[in-house]
């Protein structure tokens, strides 16, 4: 699953193997690999969500919720992770931790009207969501580097006269167009994508 | 110029009048839809502090519902679960830790007590019957005031209508999902329980055990009978000690006598 490495260096043959054994564990539903899953992740994913003003319950309830999400997902043999499983399962629960804020919100203001899903149809969307997000985060990678640079101010909220200083353009026009062109491509980019076509809305 | 236009509505600067009439554009036209899509997941890579929730299910996630719901999906919700229960409960005080540590001698007394005696004929589940006993201790909901929602969640409870009592008592801890409710959560809890949503009920009665409430100790109680139902009479167990060895006096004594049947079951 893990993209092996050479196993001449040593180190990250074990690494990998962590990371293989980890996957695997939750494929299979392996107590003792869970088990160590916690020992090793918990204490870091607890130390994000209390930085994050989450509390302890909080902390408890992404880990349990980020474990089945990966299960799930791992169950599709052309699932892979191709960093680390620690790096990658932070992630999960980080974007995770968004959405829990977020559906907090969204609740408080009232904006939308939440109908009560089971368990399983929430574990579904959250899926759902995480696929997307990485699809999106992928394809950044086919933009040109000045690009990537140019959206993260403009998404930043940077204003266009302040991201023509920084980046030298001679005008907030440039700017503006440049900005647009790169969208433009990433909107390309991700459009073009297979998998795309599949995580449409509807 | 669309692409200005979505910005100025993702970013909130239209007034209402202009932005109903893009939100009904949005409605009929649907690459523009596409494009405010697109770019709305385009900021969220950006943006840490928020996130895109779909509010409907999308036909990929069958299969995800179809896992999750089979033997497989369940078995390994299952072992997180208990992996996630075994490491909380690892790490104790001190003083718990001489207390478990006290617990688990009188429960190895207990144990030698009744290899004396003879085992009587019953299974885990009318155990379960015996003890579960109309949940009888559950607090009332209407001594809290005039609440009539709380009332009539109550008499389907007592009705033993519990798919609509379950339905009523989650609509009203939907109203403050905030705040923990542990009262909501035990009536939730059992009347998950008793429609036999057993992964569902020991879910919502961790909640309870993790809450900061007078009343979190009580879920091990539920826990216990949670996995007595299902038959996991080692956990059941474990709950139950975990109880009688705790300071608080919630059906100590029942727990001390369900400890011991159980030791018996399993002989």
């Amino acid at each position: 699953m893990i993209k092996n490495t050479s196993t001449t260096k040593n180190l990250l043959y074990v690494y990998n193997m962590n990371n293989e054994y980890f996957l695997q564990s939750l494929i299979n539903g392996d107590n003792k690999g869970v088990s160590k899953i916690y020992k090793e992740l918990y204490p870091k994913i607890r130390g994000y969500i209390l930085k994050s003003d989450g509390s302890d319950d909080d902390a408890k309830d992404i880990m349990q919720k980020a474990l089945i999400q990966l299960s799930v997902r791992a169950q599709d043999p052309n699932f892979s992770i191709t960093s680390s499983f620690e790096g990658y399962f932070m992630t999960i629960c980080k974007n995770l931790w968004r959405r829990e804020i977020k559906k907090t919100k969204l609740r408080v203001t009232n904006d939308k009207v939440f109908d009560l899903v089971n368990e399983e149809l929430e574990i579904a969307m959250s899926i759902y969501e995480q696929e997307k997000w990485e699809l999106f985060r992928e394809k950044l990678n086919d933009i040109s580097t000045n690009c990537r640079e140019l959206l993260k101010l403009f998404f930043e909220k940077v204003s266009y006269k302040k991201i023509a200083e920084v980046k030298n353009y001679a005008s907030e026009n440039t700017v503006k167009q440049r900005i647009f062109k790169c969208k433009s491509k990433l909107k390309e980019s991700i459009q073009s994508d297979i998998r795309y076509k599949d995580l449409k809305h509807f | 110029m669309n692409d200005n236009r979505i910005d100025r509505y993702l970013k909130g600067e239209m007034n209402d009048e202009e932005r109903n009439l893009f939100l009904k554009e949005i409605n009929e036209n649907k690459e523009l839809a596409n494009s405010v899509e697109v770019f709305k997941e385009m900021q969220l890579i950006y943006d840490n502090n928020d996130w895109e929730i779909i509010n409907k299910k999308h036909p990929s996630m069958q299969k995800h519902i179809d896992f999750l719901e089979g033997e497989k999906g369940q078995g390994i919700k299952n072992v997180i679960y208990q992996e996630a229960d075994n490491y909380h409960s690892q790490k104790p005080h001190k003083l718990k830790k001489i207390i478990l540590f006290a617990g688990s001698i009188a429960a190895i007394l207990i144990i030698g007590f009744l290899l004396l005696y003879r085992p009587n004929d019953f299974d885990a589940n009318s155990l379960y019957s015996e003890f579960s006993n109309d949940w009888k201790e559950l607090p009332s909901l209407t001594l809290r005031g005039s609440d009539t929602d709380l009332t009539n969640a109550e008499i389907l409870f007592n009705q033993e209508k519990y798919v609509e009592a379950l339905r009523a008592l989650e609509s009203l801890k939907q109203k403050n999902p905030v705040k923990t409710d542990s009262q909501l959560l035990m009536y939730i809890g059992v009347a998950q329980l008793e429609l036999g949503k057993h992964e569902e009920a020991i879910n919502t009665f961790r909640k309870l055990l993790s809450s900061n409430t007078l009343d979190a100790a009580k879920a091990h109680w539920y826990l216990a009978l949670s996995y007595l139902k299902i038959d996991n009479i080692k956990i059941a167990e474990q709950e139950l000690e975990i109880m009688v060895n705790d300071t608080m006096n919630f059906k100590d004594e029942e727990a001390k006598d369900l400890i011991d049947k159980l030791k018996n079951v399993q002989r």
